[in-house]
């Protein structure tokens, strides 16, 4: 067992010497700590009232502010909502059932704002990650066992989705021959729709990023065979990056990238670069590309970098997405100004985040563009933004934006996603329960990935 | 895996906001307790390794949403309130413990097992128990990444929102957490040898 197994299967363990527990003892009705009686609930709502209202006034005012922020925004026709984007998506619908995390597939049309199917996974397992091909109607999918929690190191089986819209199958999923494969940490289909990139492994020793279980591993198959073509592995000394499990958010998809006419693929790792003394290393985020054309099985060593990150408090933040466009010259990141103060106190009020997508041209890399600034409200404890570059075109003129404000404690009030492209941000009609991933039952509100 | 409960998974059923009045506020949180608070204390006991504490932190979060029944907009995040709340509430008597270990340093300083009961934690294994220990001597903010991933199976989001946390800090504490539990436990590996 690696070490991520011996820590799950410890700490279940230990929850399970937990069997019976004592009988909740309620007051004789609600008192506030300390003991002093407090009104009933009905007489809290109402003195609340006024309160909840003036809040409401409050955070209205600072939404405005956010949106006179947003450049330009705000769609005209539906048709116009595209500029560029895929108008098919293929989206995880996460479900519950019986205490297991069993997800589902959907599949979008970002033009009418319409669901063309709703795709159950086979028996036993649940659908966990997907990426698409460039027509915009091939994607790979893939499935884990059912499960209580998503365990990435379940080994995955392989589908091909196809779609066809406007006929009376507008989805069939067929299964692939790719064997089963654990520990993934990201895939990528080529634009052409006949090779699948998988990365898995890597050694979390490094003390970044990445999983355990030995050296990263680039594997290429042919979807049509499900036989392995290529295979690239690297030191010990390197991960992939993303968390265990690049199907927990789209962002992990976004880590490897077919790119040059699919003759390279690039991939992002993390390692530890020098920090302010010997004991503290910094994250260091890399963007590697390699060539399908040249010789060699050396990840690291046969491809080459064609840009690095460390912390930088002016450029991108570490920890979110990295897009690249196909045609090699530009990235787009990520950059998150946390408020003033935070993350001490409770937030101030006007207290937010600044969200900037920032483009770097691969050529002159000091230089960034912003493309889109948002606000976004502190709501203070049990929250944190969520923002995403979700997909880039292949010249890097448009990308989709996505961010909201994660609340553990209630539903994200505003979900944004849109198209941004010539400083206009164009939302794009994706129904919120989709964006969200929040169904009733849902732990937490598990997000899904997206397939353009 | 199948067949493991997750804590408090299971969407709220018993319960409307609707119902007005004291006793459906009492029958409300009653019914989240039968259904979810075996999993909170599960959760509780993970994270701070002392079942009676465990109950404790629990049975406070259940009074705070007692508390706050009339302001709760939402049957359905009922439970996330309480989620959060048992990690609020954990990390409060971690601070706690963490100052009574202080002020018994050398004599009680922090030890590998917690103050379970002997009867129960013989129950765990001695291999569950190393890794128990090994996760216990983390620093908290490893701790607590390590325990919302892997026994929660909480995203990296859900992780920065409940831990106040940037979504890069918790891939670093996620990660760095694990390569050094990985060494503590070679560590222990190659020492028994």
């Amino acid at each position: 067992m690696n070490v991520e197994e011996r820590l799950l299967a410890a700490t279940r363990a230990a929850a399970e010497t937990v069997d019976e527990i004592r009988e909740l003892e309620l007051p004789a009705f609600p008192a506030r700590a300390g003991g002093r009686q407090t009104p009933p609930p009905g007489h809290w709502r109402a003195w609340a009232a006024p309160v909840v209202a003036a809040v409401a006034v409050i955070a209205l005012a600072v939404s405005l502010v956010i949106v006179k922020e947003i450049p330009k925004p705000i769609p005209a026709s539906p048709a116009a909502s595209v500029n560029g984007v895929p108008r098919y998506y293929v989206a995880l619908k996460p479900g519950v059932s019986n205490s297991s995390i069993r997800n589902a597939l959907v599949v979008g049309d970002v033009i009418t704002g319409s669901t063309l199917a709703t795709i159950q996974p086979p028996p036993g397992r649940s659908f966990f990650g997907v990426t698409g091909a460039a027509d915009d109607r091939t994607f790979v999918v893939d499935t884990l066992p059912v499960q209580s929690q998503a365990d990435p190191n379940k080994p995955r089986t392989w589908y091909l989705l196809r779609l066809a819209p406007g006929t009376a199958t507008p989805a069939r999923l067929t299964r692939l021959a790719l064997p089963s494969l654990s520990s993934v940490s990201a895939v990528a289909l080529s634009r052409s729709g006949d090779e699948l990139a998988v990365a898995s492994g890597g050694d979390s020793d490094v003390g970044v990023g990445g999983l355990t279980g030995g050296p990263g591993v680039l594997r290429l198959y042919s979807v049509a065979t499900g036989k392995l073509l290529r295979t690239w592995t690297s030191s010990d000394q390197f991960a992939f990056d993303g968390s265990p499990g690049y199907g927990e958010t789209s962002e992990n998809n976004g880590d490897l990238t077919w790119v040059a006419d699919d003759h390279a693929i690039a991939f992002l790792s993390v390692g530890a670069a020098p920090g302010s003394t010997p004991q503290k290393t910094l994250r260091m985020e890399t963007l590697h590309v390699v060539n399908l054309a040249a010789r060699g099985d050396n990840l690291l060593g046969d491809s080459r970098v064609i840009w690095s990150q460390t912390y930088n408090p002016a450029g991108c933040t570490d920890g979110y997405n990295v897009l690249i466009t196909a045609d090699l010259k530009t990235i787009v990141c990520l950059s998150v100004t946390p408020p003033a103060g935070y993350p001490n106190g409770s937030p101030k009020k006007g207290a937010h985040w600044t969200l900037r997508w920032l483009a770097y041209s691969t050529s002159a890399p000091a230089t960034a563009r912003t493309l889109l600034t948002a606000m976004l409200n502190d709501e203070g404890v049990d929250s944190a933004p969520v923002p995403y570059a979700e997909w880039i075109s292949t010249s890097g003129k448009t990308i989709i934006a996505e961010w909201y404000s994660l609340s553990l404690r209630s539903a994200p009030a505003h979900i944004h996603i849109g198209a941004v492209s010539n400083g206009q941000f164009t939302p794009l009609p994706i129904p919120v329960r989709i964006l969200s991933g929040l169904e009733p039952g849902t732990p937490f509100g598990l997000r899904q990935s997206f397939g353009w | 895996m199948d067949g493991v409960e997750a804590p408090g998974f299971r969407e709220v059923s018993a319960v409307t906001r609707d119902t007005p009045g004291l006793v459906a506020s009492a029958a409300g949180v009653t019914a989240l307790y039968r259904e979810h608070a075996k999993g909170l204390v599960r959760l509780a006991v993970v994270m701070l390794g002392d079942r009676y504490i465990a109950e404790d932190v629990v049975h406070e979060a259940f009074l705070g949403l007692y508390r706050h029944w009339g302001g709760l907009s939402d049957a359905s995040r009922a439970l996330p309130y309480l989620r959060s709340s048992v990690l609020n509430g954990c990390r409060s008597a971690l601070r706690k413990q963490r100052a009574r270990d202080n002020v018994r340093a050398g004599a009680l300083a922090r030890t590998a097992v917690p103050l379970e009961s002997a009867e129960a934690w013989a129950l765990v294994g001695e291999e569950h128990r190393e890794v128990l220990a090994a996760l216990k001597r983390l620093p908290d903010r490893q701790r607590e990444a390590l325990v919302l991933r892997f026994y929660l199976g909480m995203s990296e989001d859900e992780i920065a929102a409940a831990m106040r946390i940037s979504r890069g800090t918790v891939k670093s504490a996620t990660s760095r957490g694990i390569a050094a539990l990985g060494r503590q436990l070679k560590k222990g590996d190659s020492s028994e040898r």
